[in-house]
C-alpha cells in the first residue's frame, strides 16, 4: 500500500467568481520531494497555503497523516513553511530565530541549545549563531529560515519558490543543499517552483499545474519524455511542435505535416485525427543526405555551453531547432547548408491540444 | 554648503546655549557680559510652591496621557492596518482630523462637554483633553512606520507554532517597540507643553506651561531660564531612557545566551 502522507481531496478555492483552484486531487507520499510546477498565477502558492492552514479551501478536504485538517489552525499543524522571502524575525538573532519554535513549546534551555546547534550544523552556519539577521547574506538567511522550519521536526516542509530571491550562482548550490538536507532529515518536501529545471533536478515527482488545475503528474523523466498535452510538452524544456494529420499505411504510422511525413510509433490514435508532434532538439539527427524526414536550410547556429543548436528553416517556412553534440563525429554544418533532419519514431511524442 | 549648515545649527542651538548659560548667571541681567556662575535662580525656583505644584501636575498629566495614548493609539494603529480599504479611509480621516482642528476649538468643545456631564475641571479633565489632542499624532507616527510592517512575519510565527496571542507578544510587539516608544515620547512632549486646551479645561490646577506664562506676565525674570533648562533636561532624559531601553533589550538577548556557549 502506498504511504500517503498529505492528501488533497477535490480541493477548490474561489474568491468571488474567480476560481483559484479547481478540484485538486493529490497525494503526497511520506519522504518524497513532490514539486508543484506551473506558470506564475496557476495556484501553486494557494495550494501550499491551504496545506499550511493560512487559507481554507472553499470545498474539499486536506488530510495530513490521516487527520482531517479543516478545524486545525496553522500553529497546530505539523507542517512548516519556508517563506519566499524567508520571513526571519528582525528583532532576534540567528540563534533565537532558529530557537523560536522550541521557545514557543517551552522546551528546557539545554535541549534548545543542543537542538539549535544541531540545526546550525545541518545548515552549516555554526559561526553565525549570534549574528543579527541584517548581518547575513541572502543565501545564509535562506539557510537560517530552513533551520527554523525544520527544528520542530515537521511532518512536511513546504517550500514556496525558495530559490527565486537568490542569485543564479548560489541557486544551484542551494538545490544540492536542499537535496542533502532532505536526505539527512527524511522530511517530506512539498516544493513550489515555476522553473522546470529546478523541478527536474530536485523532484521525485512533479505535478504540473495550469490555471488552477493539475495538468499531469509523474517522475521528471516521464514528464520530460511523455508529455500528455501541448502545454506539458512546451513547459518541459525546449521542443519542436509540428501540427499534422495522423496517417496509416500497411507497415507504417506517420504524421502528415506541411514538411512531409514524420514516422511515429503506432499508439492507436484514430486515423485522420489532428495531432501535434513534439520532437526534442536532441532527438534530431542532422545529415546532408537527400533522404530524411524534414529538409531545410541552416539559418543560424547557437553555441549554448556544451551544446550546439542549429536553426533549420524548412521548405514550408517552419523553423526547427536541432542539436549537434560537439563530441559527435558529425561536424556542425555551415550556415546556408542544405540539410535533412530525421529522428527515431520512438522520440516523436504525439500530444493533443 | 558648510556655511549654511553652520548657520542652521547656530540658529537651532544658539538660543538654547544662551538660555542654559544665563540660567546659571550670578546677576539678574539677561545680557552679556557674563558675570559669573551661581545656582540662585534654581534655588529661587524650587523655593516657589507654585512652581513645584505645577511641575508635579505636568508630570502626572504627562505620564497618564502617555500611558493612555500609547495603549489606545497602538491598538488603533494595529487595527487600522488590518482593515479593508474603504473603512480604513474613513477611520483614518476621522482620527487624523483633530490635528487640523485649532486647539481653541477643541478646548471650548471639551469645556462645554465637561460642563454638560458635570465633570469638574481638574487634572483628570486635563488628561482627557491631552489624550484627545495627542492621539492623532501618535496614530500618525505609528501608521507611517507600520505600513512597512511585514505581515508574513506574523504568518511565519503562526506557522512555527505560536498562538495569535504569542504572535502578538513575541513578534509584533517587540518589532514595533521602538516605534511605540518613539510615539510615547512624542506624546509626553506634546502633553508636557500643551497650553491652549489646558487653559480651557484646567480649572484651578496649573501645569508648567501655565506657570511659565504667569511668570512672563509679570516680568521677564531669569528664573524663566532655569525653568526652560529643567524642561530641556526632562526631554533629554526621556530620549536617553528610550535609547537605553532599546539597547538593554538587545544586550539582554545576547547575554542570556553567552554562558551557554562556554560550557
Ligand atoms: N486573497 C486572494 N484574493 C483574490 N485572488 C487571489 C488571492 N490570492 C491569490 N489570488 C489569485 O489566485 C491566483 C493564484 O495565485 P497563486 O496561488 O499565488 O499563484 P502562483 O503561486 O502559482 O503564482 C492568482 O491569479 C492570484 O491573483
Ligand atoms: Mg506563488
Amino acid at each position: 500500500m502506498e504511504d500517503n502522507f498529505v492528501e488533497f481531496h477535490n480541493v477548490t478555492k474561489k474568491w468571488g467568481d474567480f476560481v483559484g483552484l479547481d478540484g485538486i486531487n493529490l497525494k503526497i507520499r511520506r519522504g518524497e520531494i513532490l514539486t508543484l510546477l506551473g506558470p506564475s498565477g496557476c495556484g501553486k502558492s494557494t495550494l501550499m497555503r491551504i496545506a499550511a492552514g493560512f487559507e481554507l479551501p472553499t470545498t474539499g478536504d486536506v488530510i495530513i497523516d490521516g487527520r482531517q485538517m479543516a478545524d486545525t489552525p496553522p500553529e497546530k499543524r505539523e507542517v512548516n513553511m519556508l517563506f519566499q522571502r524567508y520571513a526571519l524575525f528582525p528583532h532576534l538573532d540567528v540563534f533565537d530565530n532558529i530557537a523560536f519554535p522550541l521557545r514557543i513549546q517551552k522546551r528546557p534551555k539545554e535541549e534548545i541549545r543542543q537542538r539549535v546547534e544541531k540545526m546550525l550544523e545541518l545548515v552549516q552556519l555554526k559561526e553565525f549563531s549570534s549574528r543579527w539577521i541584517n548581518e547575513i547574506s541572502g543565501g545564509q538567511a535562506q539557510r537560517v529560515a530552513l533551520a527554523r522550519a525544520l527544528i520542530g521536526q515537521p511532518k512536511v516542509l513546504l517550500l514556496d519558490e525558495p530559490l527565486s530571491a537568490l542569485d543564479l550562482k548560489i541557486r544551484h548550490h542551494m538545490l544540492e543543499e536542499l537535496k542533502r538536507i532532505h536526505r539527512e532529515t527524511g522530511t517530506t518536501f512539498l516544493y513550489v517552483t515555476h522553473d522546470q529545471d529546478e523541478a527536474m533536478i530536485l523532484s521525485d515527482r512533479i505535478v504540473l499545474m495550469n490555471a488552477g488545475q493539475i495538468v499531469q503528474m509523474g517522475t521528471p523523466d516521464e514528464m520530460y519524455g511523455k508529455p500528455q498535452s501541448l502545454f506539458a510538452a512546451k513547459f518541459f524544456g525546449e521542443t519542436n511542435i509540428v501540427e499534422g494529420k495522423l496517417v496509416r499505411s500497411a507497415d507504417r504510422c506517420a504524421v502528415e505535416t506541411t514538411d512531409g511525413l514524420i514516422t511515429v510509433e503506432d499508439k492507436m490514435i484514430s486515423e485522420g485525427s489532428r495531432v501535434y508532434a513534439s520532437i526534442r532538439p536532441e532527438a534530431f539527427v542532422i545529415s546532408n543526405h537527400a533522404e530524411g524526414n524534414i529538409r531545410g536550410i541552416v539559418e543560424d547556429i547557437e553555441n549554448i555551453g556544451a551544446r550546439t543548436v542549429c536553426r533549420v528553416r524548412s521548405g514550408s517556412g517552419h523553423a526547427y531547432r536541432a542539436q549537434v553534440f560537439r563530441t559527435s563525429a558529425i561536424s556542425t554544418p555551415p550556415i546556408g547548408a542544405n540539410v535533412a533532419l530525421s529522428c527515431a519514431p520512438a522520440d516523436v511524442v504525439l500530444v493533443s491540444q | 554648503m558648510r556655511l549654511y549648515l553652520t548657520a542652521f545649527l547656530l540658529f537651532l542651538f544658539g538660543p538654547i546655549a544662551v538660555i542654559v548659560l544665563f540660567s546659571f548667571h550670578s546677576s539678574p541681567a539677561l545680557i552679556f557680559p557674563f558675570q559669573g556662575f551661581s545656582l540662585q535662580w534654581y534655588g529661587k525656583l524650587f523655593a516657589n510652591a507654585a512652581f513645584r505644584s505645577s511641575f508635579w501636575n505636568s508630570l502626572q498629566v504627562g505620564v497618564a496621557t502617555t500611558i493612555i495614548t500609547t495603549v489606545l493609539g497602538s491598538l488603533t494603529a494595529l487595527a487600522l492596518i488590518r482593515m479593508g480599504r474603504r473603512s480604513k479611509i474613513v477611520v483614518e480621516v476621522l482620527s487624523l482630523a483633530p490635528i487640523g482642528l485649532p486647539g481653541l476649538f477643541l478646548g471650548v468643545a471639551l469645556l462645554t462637554l465637561f460642563a454638560r456631564i458635570g465633570l469638574p475641571r481638574s487634572l483628570v479633565t486635563i488628561t482627557i483633553g491631552h489624550v484627545l489632542f495627542t492621539l492623532p499624532f501618535f496614530v500618525e507616527a505609528m501608521r507611517s512606520r507600520i505600513t512597512y510592517f511585514d505581515f508574513t512575519l506574523e504568518e511565519a510565527a503562526r506557522d512555527l507554532g505560536a498562538s495569535p496571542w504569542q504572535v502578538f507578544s513575541r513578534v509584533t510587539l517587540p518589532i514595533l517597540a521602538p516605534t511605540i516608544m518613539g510615539g510615547a515620547m512624542l506624546t509626553f512632549a506634546l502633553s508636557f507643553d500643551e497650553f491652549i486646551i489646558t487653559i480651557f479645561v484646567g480649572g484651578n490646577d496649573t501645569t508648567l506651561p501655565l506657570f511659565i506664562w504667569s511668570l512672563m506676565r509679570r516680568s521677564i525674570e531669569p528664573t524663566i531660564n532655569a525653568v526652560s533648562v529643567i524642561t530641556l533636561l526632562l526631554s533629554l532624559a526621556a530620549l536617553a531612557l528610550a535609547g537605553l531601553m532599546l539597547l538593554a533589550q538587545r544586550r539582554r538577548t545576547a547575554i542570556a545566551r553567552t554562558p551557554l556557549f562556554e560550557d
